[in-house]
């Protein structure tokens, strides 16, 4: 028995949950652009052009700024796979599911898991992630930005200094924010 | 409180477009400091296939996946255009305009415009009678949680936004199932008309309900 299916022609929703959204024309526009080689000049050229373009985003000088293909949790599988040896120690802070994805990613790769444990939609301060760092002494550090499952963003200011005082590699998840995160109601503490 | 990759020296931050980046899921943005490089360079085992002079393995033990070894996909994105994955093309091209588009707007006009949409997203839900969730202070400008009113029951209101207003609102995870709803205004859709629609909606709805 055969069954066809008709074009895809989905309804005209409004995306206002916490994502995906939808899409800005113009990308939909980019993408129905033609294939080219994988090396073509053109080809590499866009690729070298998307690098200096999300340096900027990602307000940095980093050489290594490019694109994981693959939804977010491929970054982050990425980013954990290389930077976690097995057996390494790992730090990580948990409140909410996305930093509990952390957590089990870590656990698959074999790491020596240690754990800033936190109610759902807390923040870790400064000095419990000093305290945490000075105690585990872990190879990497990982955290989640804004944790859309408690619609919570973590401070991270002073963070990455303090990671590299006590020796640790630092990793950060910022899917909800790249591009747009400000605490919402302005408190001091937005730069 | 923005993305400050260089001001934080976080060595890794990774992300995706379908958030407020206003592309689809299927790309993830990272990037990575000298020092992280460095470290995972020292993890490198090239694929036997496409061994060559000028690349060699480094000296610590190697990471535990192909498809996610960064050494490979840096050898790719560099000069060396080592052939590891086939970069996904169209997603490259969306990955591109999501970036051209963010840089074209300023990165800090379109910061404003989600705290100006999260505002109105958090003071319209308030307004409605409704209790937030979560701490203002750490409040994410783009997703906004709400408790679901005693007696409402929260499924059925966001099927009914759904079928009669077009209108997706996210449900929860863990121990916030059933008890908050989630509310985004990001990238394309980081709009005050927006926002105000899907008040509007969510308004009708609970009115009907009660």
């Amino acid at each position: 028995m055969s069954s066809f299916f008709g074009e895809i022609n989905p309804p005209q929703r409004l995306l206002m949950g916490p994502g995906p959204i939808n899409v800005h024309p113009r990308v939909l526009r980019a993408m129905g652009a033609d294939m080219l080689g994988q090396f073509d000049p053109e080809m590499t050229d866009y690729m070298n052009q998307t690098m200096t373009l999300y340096r900027q985003v990602f307000m940095t000088q980093n050489r290594w700024t490019f694109l994981i293909d693959g939804s977010a949790r491929a970054g982050i599988e990425a980013a954990l796979t290389s930077l976690i040896e097995p057996g390494a120690k790992v730090l990580l802070i948990r409140s909410g599911r996305f930093g509990m994805l952390l957590g089990e990613i870590a656990e698959r790769l074999g790491a020596d898991i240690a754990t800033i444990d936190l109610e759902w939609g807390q923040v870790a301060t400064l000095s419990q992630i000093e305290a945490a760092l000075a105690e585990h002494r872990p190879a990497v550090f990982a955290a989640i930005h804004g944790d859309t499952s408690t619609t919570t963003a973590q401070p991270l200011e002073g963070v990455g200094a303090l990671c590299r005082k006590y020796g640790a590699l630092s990793y950060v998840d910022a899917t909800a924010t790249l591009g747009a995160c400000r605490y919402a109601q302005m408190s001091g503490r937005s730069t | 409180m923005p993305v400050r990759t260089d001001e934080w020296e976080i060595d890794v931050i990774s992300a995706g477009l379908q958030k407020c980046m206003g592309g689809p899921p299927g790309s993830a943005p990272i990037t990575i400091s000298d020092r992280a490089a460095d470290f995972i360079f020292s993890r490198r085992k090239v694929e036997s296939g496409i061994r060559r002079d000028d690349i060699s393995d480094g000296p610590r033990p190697f990471i535990r996946s192909n498809y996610f070894d960064l050494s490979m996909v840096m050898d790719y994105w560099s000069e060396k255009r080592l052939n590891h994955h086939t970069e996904a093309t169209s997603m490259l091209y969306a990955a591109r305009e999501c970036a051209r588009l963010a840089l074209e707007e300023g990165l800090e006009k379109r910061f404003e415009r989600h705290v100006a949409a999260g505002k109105a997203m958090s003071e319209g839900l308030r307004a409605l009678g409704l209790t937030l969730y979560g701490q203002d202070a750490y409040r994410m400008s783009n997703v906004t949680g709400v408790y679901i009113p005693e007696g409402i029951d929260g499924e059925r209101v966001r099927a009914r936004m759904r079928d009669e207003y077009q209108i997706e609102i996210g449900t929860a995870f863990g121990p916030l199932v059933g008890k908050i709803w989630r509310l985004g205004a990001m990238g394309y859709n980081a709009e005050l008309h927006k926002v105000r629609l899907t008040l509007a909606a969510l308004k009708a709805v609970l009115d009907s309900e009660r």
